[in-house]
């Protein structure tokens, strides 16, 4: 007897953008995985031709609401590598800190509003405040700060505006980053609650042999710059990037999904880096690690909700460092530059980000390629959905096997605006 | 619960930087929560099954597929108020920067092989349906989201004034990026509300909000060639955020 079933989860909600997933199945046995994002593409690439290159960063802040920074920081190195221009270290460390805020608010977003009331047992964070007033209390005073931080130095929190070609069009006052030092020092325990808060989570499992794929650097925790590593053995320069990483589409998704040359498919974002660069996070990072019983490498990709607690702990001692030891000089950029073409890898919440620019005699964009994190993710969660769907299938209840799917999708936040600003998928329509 | 507004929050084709504003409003959000019942916001929540109707529709996102004038007209058939929020929902903003380029041409760029797209010329809402408000900007302001909704919970059409942008930098005692600093800086013909964040940041105005009560575009172009500026790098300028604005683009 045929028993031929789908399952359809139509509109996974808290994640950013529309995307769903169609499993079909038959006697038990997964016979294919859809991971549909409907969210309309964009066209980012094909009208960015044309346009100066000092206004790429500001034109690609626009792919992504949640991520503004990680997109600005990346285009703005991948257009000074192709024009060669070179900055200064106070603007890569105001960089860096920027990048960090953008990434601390990502992670809080999605640790405390996304993925926490799947634990706890909420539709969402509103509802779970009735109950938990401190835990959701505590979540808004560790956004509004990595906010605050984005706004100081980027100018604004959404789509930020000092970050400029070759350095930065204003400077924060040294009271405004004594203040946010400040407010820094009363957060880590905040940040130290919420790792113990989500390491008591009851996670479900998925293990299965997978490649890791971060930025790695000698001696610090990269998310700026540094070359491409894998917990398989891969060690590539920035430069050569395309030569590992492929794109691939598949006539059942009309997707674009990313797989390494001669490879599978792999996995980017907080998971990864915190799997492939655990000795370069800051002791107080490893210390809650620990406590939390966090031990590496973790291969369950649930986990990446603790990751992320991780990460905050890191990046928030990592901000006060930057802070007390800054002496910002108010230099305006001035530069001189010639057409070439760059690239750039940077660490975006979500993990790899890759930004490509050819830039003209006239000082116009000729080419540009953009692929996000979550692009690069997007064949790894489909092939995690085909490892998990079956074990949720002993269970014969289908709302069970879609929360554990919706939650699987969630733990890699997926951001689909980033991933359609050239995507489009076809909405699977039930029949 | 049972008398609070019911609000729905909804994003068609844009970065979800809008609903960003909004949620990091953070403690100005529970407060409003005191008075509305947010009934749909995908980002947020995980209770939005089929479209129920609701009093206030916040609209986020240019329309560029057939699917989401579809789903614009199902949501202006159940919201009594429908608001669109951001340049994209306003004028078809940063993805309406596509339109000049052919779909056929913009799909070979991305894709190898050509698939079936359904994606149409992106326009702001009010092409499609009636609009009864907006917010401007890329973002929008949280400010004057926050005015948006007093105004609607009290009953009162909200209204934004909209001299241009150079009257709050002027309030800011801010350099001027267009005279002093001879960038092409479009505040003098952009609706203000956004108290001059980007110049006041060093950075020339792009014209997110959309043209202001008296703007004038023809002024503005023949300084900016005065300046040395082409005609082609104005009309660039021009239409990043308002190649769908007749008063922008006619110059």
């Amino acid at each position: 007897m045929n028993n031929k079933r789908e399952i359809n989860i139509r509109y996974i909600s808290r994640v950013e953008g529309q995307d769903s997933v169609l499993i079909n199945v038959r006697d038990n046995t997964v016979e294919s995985v859809l991971l549909n994002i409907f969210e309309p593409p964009r066209f980012f690439e094909r009208f960015l031709i044309g346009r100066r290159f000092d206004e790429v960063h500001y034109v690609t802040s626009r792919i992504c609401g949640i991520c503004p920074i990680a997109h600005v920081v990346a285009a703005l190195r991948a257009v000074e590598n192709a024009i060669g221009v070179e900055v200064d270290e106070q603007t890569k460390t105001l960089r860096k800190l920027l990048a960090m805020s953008g990434i601390i608010q990502s992670h809080v977003l999605h640790v405390f509003f996304l993925a926490a009331p799947d634990y706890l047992g909420y539709p969402d964070a509103i509802a779970m405040a009735n109950d938990y007033p401190e835990v959701v209390k505590k979540a808004f005073k560790l956004k509004k700060l990595a906010n605050e931080i984005s706004a100081t130095i980027g100018g604004r929190a959404v789509h930020p505006v000092s970050a400029s070609i070759g350095g930065f069009l204003s400077f924060p006052t040294e009271e405004k980053l004594m203040k946010l030092k400040n407010e820094l020092i009363e957060a880590r325990k905040d940040a130290e609650e919420t790792v113990k808060l989500v390491a008591r989570f009851s996670f479900s499992e998925l293990i299965r042999k997978q490649e890791f794929v971060a930025l790695s650097k000698p001696n610090e925790y990269a998310i700026y710059d540094g070359n491409l590593v894998s917990s398989e053995g891969l060690k590539v320069q920035e430069k050569d990037y395309r030569q590992y990483v492929e794109e691939h589409y598949f006539s059942h998704s009309n997707a674009k999904f990313s797989n390494l040359r001669n490879r599978s498919s792999f996995m980017v974002g907080p998971l990864a880096r915190v799997n492939l660069n655990y000795n370069l996070l800051n002791d107080e990072a490893k210390r809650v690690a620990e406590e939390a019983g966090f031990r590496v490498p973790e291969n369950n990709v649930f986990k990446a909700t603790l990751a992320r607690t991780i990460e905050v702990v890191h990046f928030i001692e990592e901000s006060i460092k930057i802070i007390s030891e800054i002496k910002i000089k108010e230099v305006k950029p001035t530069y001189s530059w010639k057409p070439g073409s760059g690239i750039a890898l940077t660490e975006a919440p979500r993990g790899l980000l890759y930004h490509s620019y050819k830039i003209g005699k006239s000082g116009s964009v000729e080419e540009a390629d953009i692929v996000t994190p979550t692009a690069h993710n997007a064949y790894n969660i489909e092939n995690d959905i085909k490892t998990i769907v079956p074990k949720t299938l002993i269970l014969k209840n289908e709302g069970e096997t879609k929360k554990v799917c919706e939650m699987l999708v969630r733990a890699y936040d997926p951001c689909i605006s980033c991933s359609v600003h050239f995507l489009n998928l076809n909405v699977e329509k039930d029949s | 619960m049972d008398n609070k507004v019911k609000v729905g929050i909804f994003k068609l084709t844009s970065c979800a930087g809008c609903q960003m504003v909004i949620v990091h409003l953070e403690d100005s959000l529970l407060e409003i929560n005191k008075y509305v019942s947010f009934e749909y916001f995908k980002m947020a929540t995980s209770k939005n099954e089929e479209m129920q109707p609701v009093d206030i529709a916040l609209v986020e996102g240019a329309v560029t597929t057939s699917e989401e004038v579809e789903e614009l007209k199902e949501i202006r058939k159940n919201s009594k108020v429908l608001v669109a929020i951001g340049s994209c929902a306003t004028t078809g903003g940063i993805p309406a920067m596509k339109n000049d380029t052919s779909q056929v041409e913009l799909e070979k760029y991305v894709y190898k092989n050509l698939i079936p797209l359904t994606s149409v010329k992106a326009y702001g809402l009010n092409e499609y349906v009636p609009v009864d408000a907006y917010l401007y900007g890329c973002p929008i302001e949280g400010d004057e989201f926050l005015q948006l909704m007093a105004n609607l919970l009290a009953g009162i059409s909200p209204r934004f004034p909209a001299p241009s942008v150079c009257k709050e930098c002027k309030i800011r005692g801010n350099y001027c990026l267009l005279v002093q600093g001879k960038k092409a800086c479009l505040g003098p013909i952009t609706r203000a509300g956004c108290n001059a964040l980007c110049p006041s940041n060093g950075y020339p105005c792009t014209g997110c909000r959309g043209p202001s009560l008296d703007s004038n575009p023809r002024s503005l172009r023949e300084i900016l060639l005065d300046k040395g500026y082409s005609q082609e790098e104005i009309k660039k300028l021009f239409k990043l955020f308002n190649s769908q604005v007749s008063e922008f683009v006619e110059v």
